[in-house]
């Protein structure tokens, strides 16, 4: 028996169970540590020593490394559900802002207000000539030129709001991609894609903070360093990073680029994530913005070609209701100052000449509501206004279904990999008095050895 | 999906989602009891939404029927009780002129009759000249000037003003006086003529009116039946658009209104639910076994 080795066998375990201890610390401080993987000790036989007769004997035991707990794939699949999750949060949470400008609950919106505008007309069939319903009907065509108005404004804003987000997230996005490549560099550069603990947290929070933002896709490379790609298009690819930033096409429309050596790729129809979310709820507010414009130039000319056909109180024939201009339709709707100035401007009358309760033209402007103007000739205005409403609510229900459903998935996904991968205290206990016992029973190893070792000395 | 370990963080978003999507059960349960409505936005009903629209317009539309059946039976219940006192002259007056036409009346008598009659024709001129509020009832849609100047002559115009009732349906709230009073037979001539027979003491020339006076008094009649079937037709526009107000708010609520009972019940189940769960994850939070060592 050789005390000496006896000593390092000690040794050996002392350190091991040492290293165990500090191990079990760092994970119970970072119990609560956003991204951090539980890490646990590995630990090798030190290569036995031959003795006489052959017989190998043990020579304890080493610290071969410290394992990162971990599963690329479910990591993958979290990333990118991660990514989906936010991109439908940011389309239902942007859908569910655009909902309220359409003031349904409130019963002020676009629909009741040009019902308003109808029953005013029906209200002054009672008396043509009677000032009072004239000016009801000023107030109601001056409210519903106001709510278109204001309407298309409240989506403009929107609009633009969604897309100078969409411009502040590029910068994130470059700095992440950048911090990424630096990251990669690093692990790279350690030489261990498995043991560089910390800076794989930071790596996999990183590509998780990307794909939040862009749906982005995420590949692992043998030597440990992760790849981000846009829908193919790749803007980190180990050590390199590339840029994204936004432009306009030719249509003035906000798109997303990523920088190439050769050029730009348009990834505007690709990209996910906020920014996916951001651009889809740009879009569906576009579309709403266009039927509305639809909907004022069409009203606009159909009412105020049927009330030039009528004749004021004055003889005269009837002024334009509604302004509008080409191209802002519904943002610029306006109703006649004039007329609202002097209520005896509306043409109800069928000739110049006709008496004071002449309602030929009236009737005409009321059949407007019932006339199918809209949508080739299928739709009358109600009908028109309410298919609108029947697309904010419809979009705004299912992005927040899918919300709901991406969330649940992600979440899933979050579970089982925090659950793979998160600091068990219960377990951290067990492990720490493991340890404990390892290291006390390792430090009377050395105190027997050192014990037997002076019995030695002695006797010399 | 199986939990392999339960990590300090798993535990943490555990709690942390949980409680979140039942919070947020808990105040969508506590918006429907408050407002009292199940659809406080288009979202909460998207495929109800065209469905509400339609119904409230319809349910204001039936609103304004009413009202405006209402006022035009103000107008056509005045021209009604015009129109029976009219015929009531008009009979007088034929009464007076059979007798007239007799010849043993004396020409004192005639005069006397002549009298009463220019009274009557005067009254009937008055008549037809009646303004309800602003609104001169017998002068088709020129109803902002007397329909007839003092000598008889009609000044209004031959377009009588209609009030919207129903959909598409229209009724006739004001009268062509020209119609009336000066149809077939102008009454107001025939009067003049009657008035002059009589100052004459002439019973030929009396007796030679009769017949335009029967049909002065059937014009009359007529233009009092067409009367009251236009009162008749607000009658039952009333009653159409007062049951569909009924029949469509009853829809609409079912659509929009949430039953206050289920409401409460639902309620207090997810904001039990959600007491219970925060207890359950406070108390799960403070076992382990670092506690033991």
């Amino acid at each position: 028996m050789s005390l000496l080795s006896t000593l390092n066998i000690g040794r050996s375990g002392l350190q091991s169970a040492s290293i165990g201890i500090e191990t079990t610390s760092h994970n119970v401080a970072n119990a609560s540590t956003d991204g951090f993987h539980r890490r646990s000790v590995e630990r090798k036989l030190n290569p036995g020593r031959l003795i006489s007769g052959g017989a190998r004997v043990g020579q304890g035991v080493f610290v071969s490394r410290i394992r990162r707990a971990s599963d690329e794939l479910l990591g993958k699949r979290w990333v990118e559900a991660g990514g989906a999750a936010a991109q439908s949060g940011a389309l239902s949470a942007g859908l569910s802002t655009i909902e309220t400008y359409f003031n349904e609950a409130a019963q002020a919106g676009v629909n009741e207000v040009v019902q308003n505008f109808f029953d005013g007309l029906a209200r002054a069939s009672a008396d043509p000539a009677d000032l009072g319903h004239r000016q009801t009907l000023n107030r109601a065509g001056a409210s519903l030129a106001e709510t278109v108005s204001r309407t298309a404004k409240s989506l403009e804003n929107a609009i633009a709001d969604f897309e100078s987000s969409i411009d502040a997230t590029t910068y994130s996005v470059n700095r992440l991609s950048a911090d990424l490549a630096g990251v990669n560099e690093a692990i790279n550069e350690s030489g261990d894609s498995v043991g560089a603990g910390d800076m794989m947290d930071k790596r996999d929070r990183l590509a998780q903070q990307i794909a939040a933002l862009t749906g982005a896709n995420v590949s692992y490379s043998g030597s440990g360093m992760v790849n981000v790609y846009i829908s193919g298009h790749s803007i980190v690819s180990g050590v390199e990073h590339r840029e994204i930033s936004t432009g306009e096409d030719a249509n003035g429309d906000q798109k997303i680029l990523i920088a190439t050596g050769a050029g730009f790729v348009d990834v505007t129809r690709v990209i996910g994530g906020e920014m996916g979310g951001a651009k889809a709820a740009a879009d569906k507010s576009s579309d709403y913005l266009d039927t509305l414009d639809t909907f004022a130039s069409d009203f606009s000319t159909t009412i105020n070609g049927q009330h030039a056909s009528g004749f004021d109180l004055n003889g005269a024939s009837g002024a334009d209701l509604f302004n509008v201009t080409t191209g802002s339709e519904a943002r610029s709707m306006e109703f006649s100052s004039s007329i609202y100035d002097d209520a005896r401007l509306w043409a109800f009358a069928g000739t110049a000449t006709s008496g004071v309760g002449d309602d030929t033209n009236l009737k005409s402007l009321i059949d407007v509501e019932s006339t199918k103007i809209f949508t080739s000739g299928s739709e009358t205005s109600g009908q028109f206004l309410a298919s609108l409403l029947n697309d904010v609510a419809s979009d705004t229900a299912k992005a927040s279904v899918e919300a709901s459903q991406s969330a649940a998935r992600s979440g899933d996904l979050q579970s089982l990999m925090k659950s793979l991968t998160g600091v068990d205290l219960d377990q951290e206990a067990t492990s720490l008095i493991e340890f404990q016992a390892a290291y006390q029973a390792s430090a009377k190893v050395i105190r027997a050895a050192d014990e037997l070792l002076r019995s030695l000395m002695s006797i010399i | 999906m199986p939990v392999i370990r339960s990590s300090q963080s798993y535990l943490f978003d555990l709690v942390r989602s949980e409680s979140a999507r039942m919070g947020k059960e808990v105040n969508a349960l506590k918006e429907q009891a408050i407002t009292g409505r199940k659809v406080n936005r288009p979202s909460d009903a998207p495929a109800s939404m065209g469905k509400i629209v339609r119904i409230r317009e319809e349910t204001a539309n039936q609103e304004i029927y009413q009202d405006n059946a209402s006022w035009a039976q103000s107008i056509i219940g005045t021209v009604d009780t015009l129109l029976g006192s009219a015929t009531n002259s008009m009979k007088r007056i034929q009464e007076l002129s059979i007798a007239m036409s007799n010849e043993t009346y004396s020409a004192t008598d005639r005069a006397a009759a002549a009298l009463e009659v220019d009274a009557i024709r005067e009254d009937l001129i008055r008549l037809a000249n009646t303004e309800f509020g602003d609104r001169y009832l017998f002068a088709g849609s020129s109803y902002d000037v007397p329909a007839f100047d003092s000598s008889g002559t009609y000044v209004g115009d031959n377009d009588p003003p209609e009030v919207l009732i129903g959909t598409d349906n229209w009724v006739q709230a004001g009268w062509d006086g020209s119609e009336v009073f000066q149809g077939n037979v102008d009454i107001f001539q025939v009067l003049t003529d009657l008035s002059t027979a009589l100052v004459a003491n002439i019973p030929g020339d009396v007796q030679a009116l009769l017949s335009d006076l029967d049909a002065g008094l059937e014009q009359t009649i007529a233009a009092h039946q067409d009367v009251g079937w236009a009162f008749s037709k607000t009658d039952d526009a009333m009653i159409l658009a007062e049951h569909l107000e009924v029949d469509l708010s009853q829809h609409l609520s079912a659509l929009v209104d949430a039953d206050p009972a289920e409401s409460y019940l639902r309620l207090q189940e997810a904001q039990m639910a959600y007491s219970a769960a925060l207890q359950v994850a406070a108390g799960g939070m403070n076992m382990g076994l670092f506690d033991h060592i």
